[in-house]
């Protein structure tokens, strides 16, 4: 060591340096106890690790902190993974933890999960981005190993089930250290070649570490740039990798992978049929609507044809005919009793016009009667008369001792006038009325 | 493609024509259910009628000829520049 004083600051961060380019602090998995956890205002979690001898300060930020399935809390045996480091101000190095998991599980279960939280964090198994799949995929990429069960169970499925495909096999070994930089040239062929619709990444059911090369990032990285929609069946149902996560669909088995890129050519077969009847339905139906329509109209022109309404008009025409005949009769009779009624009122007003004129006519006659001279005479009157018979009326027609007649009731007296007077006389009066 | 309600009949049975020469069983099954709609709708003149269900059903024939002869083709894709496919070149379009 050089003879030389040195400020406190120029060897702490000396120090710092020295741990921040040790790889292994830079990335590291500690497990131990929890105690004394603080949860600052800020959000940041501080707690120890410890062990029976040891101990170990630990500060989780709280971006990282708020990402975790599990806080750590006193008691809990975790294994925290992060970088160590020191914090110059209290000059203690301490663990800047970016995740923590319960103790006991194995590292490469450990690093999946921080690599799925990384990821996660960064959108690559968003929901939402997930895109749907061709209904009826002409080119479906598998990438697989051609040597495997896999490959063949996947011919085997979409032979059977949907023969109009094409399938684009671009191999890769599917385990070992290769397989991620396999897995990753594999889709980018697929890619390049530009025909595949859907995208099978496939491999059957092997140990967890066979089956790792699914939880590398480089894959997983690929996988979220495929332009392709991509399906990922890897291992069997209960296996779950970070490619499961990633890919626009995780089927559970490589079949099951191609039986949901596909449809039944079954279905399809029935779809087809259904179709033509559906088809043959709606054409007959239409024609048999056209027809209906025909029959009425011929129905209605029939029913309008002269030769079938002629007789209906001669039958209204003579019912109007008869009708009027009827309504004439009727106005005739009518008629008739009216000019009878007036007749017999005419004859009735005759009848007793001539009855009062002969009653008038009988009164007349009576008067008359009673006005005769004879009946007069029968009264005590007298008429007078000369010799020759002309009626004497005044006193001047006579003169004394000329010869009178004086006709009486009975019969004729003749008389001798012995004066004649002018003097109103009572018989004179007599023989005037 | 099946934006049927804007499309004339006339249109529409020069492009079903069309599917019915060289379409993909892709097309041709929509076509057959575009032809059905059609005719479900009723909305047809009656010679429209008869020359929808007459292209409808060989539509439907097509389908099923194209499912009868279907075989899985399989191509591969290798790192090497060479590709090898065991399907002629010439292949059919569906």
């Amino acid at each position: 060591m050089s003879a030389r004083v040195v400020p406190v600051a120029l060897l702490t961060s000396y120090i710092r340096e020295l741990f921040d380019g040790d790889p292994l602090l830079a990335d590291v998995w500690v497990e131990g106890e929890v105690a004394e956890t603080f949860v600052s205002r800020a959000g940041h979690v501080y707690f120890t690790l410890r062990d029976t001898n040891s101990q170990l300060k630990c500060v989780m930020f709280k971006g990282f902190a708020q990402r975790q399935c599990l806080l750590p809390k006193a008691g809990d045996q975790v294994a925290a993974h992060g970088r160590v480091s020191v914090y110059e101000r209290d000059g203690a190095y301490q663990l800047y933890v970016d995740a923590v998991q319960p103790a006991g599980l194995g590292i490469l279960a450990l690093q999946r999960e921080l690599l799925r939280q990384q990821l996660a964090a960064e959108g690559l198994f968003d929901p939402a981005r997930k895109r749907p799949l061709p209904p009826f995929p002409r080119w479906i990429g598998v990438v697989t190993s051609p040597e495997g069960a896999v490959w063949h169970d996947i011919q085997i499925v979409l032979r059977r089930r949907y023969p109009l495909a094409h399938l684009i096999l671009s191999p890769s070994p599917v385990q070992g250290d290769a397989a991620p930089e396999g897995i990753v040239r594999a889709l980018q062929r697929l890619q390049d070649d530009g025909r595949a619709e859907v995208i099978i990444v496939a491999r059957g059911g092997g140990s967890a570490e066979d089956l790792s090369c699914f939880d590398d990032e480089r894959v997983v990285r690929a996988v979220f740039a495929c332009r392709v929609p991509v399906i990922s069946a890897v291992g069997h149902e209960t296996d779950w990798t970070l490619i499961d996560e990633v890919a626009d669909l995780r089927a559970p088995t490589p079949s099951a992978a191609a039986e949901m890129c596909s449809p039944s050519i079954v279905d399809l077969a029935e779809r087809v049929v259904a179709l033509q009847i559906q088809a043959r339905n709606a054409a007959m139906a239409r024609v048999e609507s056209e027809r209906d329509r025909f029959e009425r109209l011929n129905a209605s022109l029939r029913h309008n044809s002269p030769g079938r309404t002629l007789p209906a008009v001669r039958t209204r025409i003579a019912l109007a005919r008869q009708r009027l005949d009827e309504q004439q009769r009727r106005l005739l009779s009518d008629g008739r009793a009216a000019v009878a009624s007036q007749c017999s009122r005419l004859h009735q007003a005759i009848r007793a016009d001539l009855n009062r004129r002969q009653e008038r006519v009988r009164l007349r006659r009576a008067v008359l009667a009673a006005l005769e001279p004879e009946r007069v005479l029968g009264r005590g009157y007298a008429i007078l008369t000369g010799e020759g018979g002309q009626p004497i009326v005044r006193v001047m027609d006579v003169s004394a001792g000329q010869a009178i007649a004086a006709r009486l009731a009975d019969g004729v007296v003749a008389a001798r006038v012995t004066g004649a007077d002018r003097q109103p006389l009572r018989a004179a009066e007599v023989a005037h009325g | 493609m099946a934006e049927g309600r804007e499309e004339t009949l006339d249109s529409a049975l020069a492009r079903w024509e069309a599917i019915l020469r060289d379409g993909t069983f892709e097309q041709s099954l929509g076509a057959l259910e575009e032809i059905v709609q059609r005719l479900e709708e009723g909305q047809l003149p009656l010679e429209g009628t008869l020359r929808c269900y007459e292209l409808g059903v060989q539509m439907a024939r097509r389908c099923e000829t194209i499912l009868d002869e279907a075989e899985l083709r399989i191509t591969r894709l290798d790192d090497s520049e060479q590709t090898w496919d065991d399907t002629p070149e010439d292949e059919p379009s569906f």
